[in-house]
């Protein structure tokens, strides 16, 4: 059974097993530094990669990644199992993020999945695209960004934590500390958002 | 393709899984992964290896100084015990000293030593002075006695 649900193996070998990824958390609760090394490596760069689009400074997204790593490095004794330590460190990451934006004097914007009887219409991706046939180009990859960039925090971050990092919706709620439901609107509403920026870029695919 | 949404859970996860497989979230799955620098990384390891120094050497201190501490409260706990009891102890006897008493006593000890000392030289009790001064009997002296006096 992973201990890591969706994550990297801790242990990159061809004969890892559960047990010894056990064994390596449990060194790490210990705070052995040589264990930690392997924790952060296999971590790293996903974490940057959450922060970084979370926070547009680059230089305050590795000091806050770094952060990230330290109070993780503290705080592994009280890392209890109860949730995988993937949802453990993006809470942690999460957290700062809001951290960062409170203390810049931004809140988290709440954007609502207005009900049955609003007028709101949402475009809904064609079945006819084909997924396959799109190169993603640097062109591309710059306009999601900008994308994601200009929709709000929290749908940004169940956008990245669901289909950047396959985080299951229960895994998700934790970490941002609200329902299920909540994060399946935020996840839609997030979709949407990025779809309608990416028109231009998607319809000549959907015209096909 | 437009239309209104109902937002039944049901209808959610069904919007929801289509669009799981749009474009819009296979681009963002495949967006390329943002890479830490060895800089960055070099300055992790060095914080994480000095909160562990820091750690190791709060340990050792501890290791020092718990037993230290540990047996100082035993002994300041022994040494209590012992005066409290040399404390009830002490009560129960009874002075030597009784104000002014003790020192006529010593005074009156003194004069008689000195005085069998006057009498009869060094060795000479104050008990067999006393008996000596106070007697009205001629001294046994025999004569030779006094001629090696002489």
């Amino acid at each position: 059974m992973e201990l890591c649900i969706g994550a990297p193996r801790l242990i990159s070998d061809d004969h890892h097993s559960a047990a010894a990824e056990a064994a390596l958390l449990d060194r790490c609760r210990r705070q052995d530094v040589e264990a930690f090394g392997k924790f952060v490596d296999a971590y790293q760069n996903r974490v940057f990669g959450f922060i970084r689009r979370m926070v547009p400074n680059g230089e305050e997204a590795a000091d806050l990644t770094q952060e990230v790593f330290i109070r993780a490095y503290q705080n592994f004794a009280r890392f209890d199992a109860r949730s995988s330590v993937r949802t453990w460190l993006f809470r942690i990451a999460y957290n700062l993020c809001v951290d960062r934006a409170r203390k810049a004097k931004r809140s988290f914007e709440e954007v609502g999945l207005h009900t049955g009887e609003s007028e709101e219409q949402y475009e809904f991706p064609d079945n006819r695209w084909e997924p396959e046939r799109l190169i993603l180009t640097e062109e591309l990859c710059a306009a999601v960004e900008t994308a994601m960039g200009t929709m709000s925090e929290k749908l940004r971050t169940v956008l990245l934590l669901h289909d950047r990092e396959d985080t299951p919706y229960e895994e998700i709620a934790k970490i941002v500390d609200v329902p299920v439901g909540t994060v399946k609107s935020r996840l839609f509403l997030a979709r949407a958002h990025l779809q309608k920026a990416l028109n231009e870029y998607l319809q000549p695919e959907a015209t096909t | 393709m437009r239309e209104k949404i109902n937002l039944t859970d049901a209808r959610l996860d069904q919007l929801l899984d289509e669009q799981s497989c749009s474009v819009v979230s296979q681009v963002v799955k495949e967006l390329p992964e943002e890479q830490v620098s060895l800089v960055w990384r070099s300055e992790l390891n060095q914080k994480i290896a000095a909160m562990a120094g820091k750690r190791r050497r709060a340990m050792l201190l501890s290791w020092m100084w718990k037993p230290a501490v540990g047996m100082a409260v035993c002994t300041a706990l022994v040494v209590a015990v012992f005066v409290r009891r040399d404390a009830a102890s002490v009560g129960t006897v009874t002075p030597l000293v009784q104000d002014a008493g003790f020192e006529r006593a010593l005074v009156r000890e003194h004069l008689a030593s000195a005085s069998s000392i006057d009498v009869a030289a060094e060795g000479f009790t104050p008990a067999e002075s006393a008996d000596s001064k106070g007697s009205a009997a001629p001294l046994d002296w025999d004569r030779e006695d006094i001629t090696s006096a002489l």
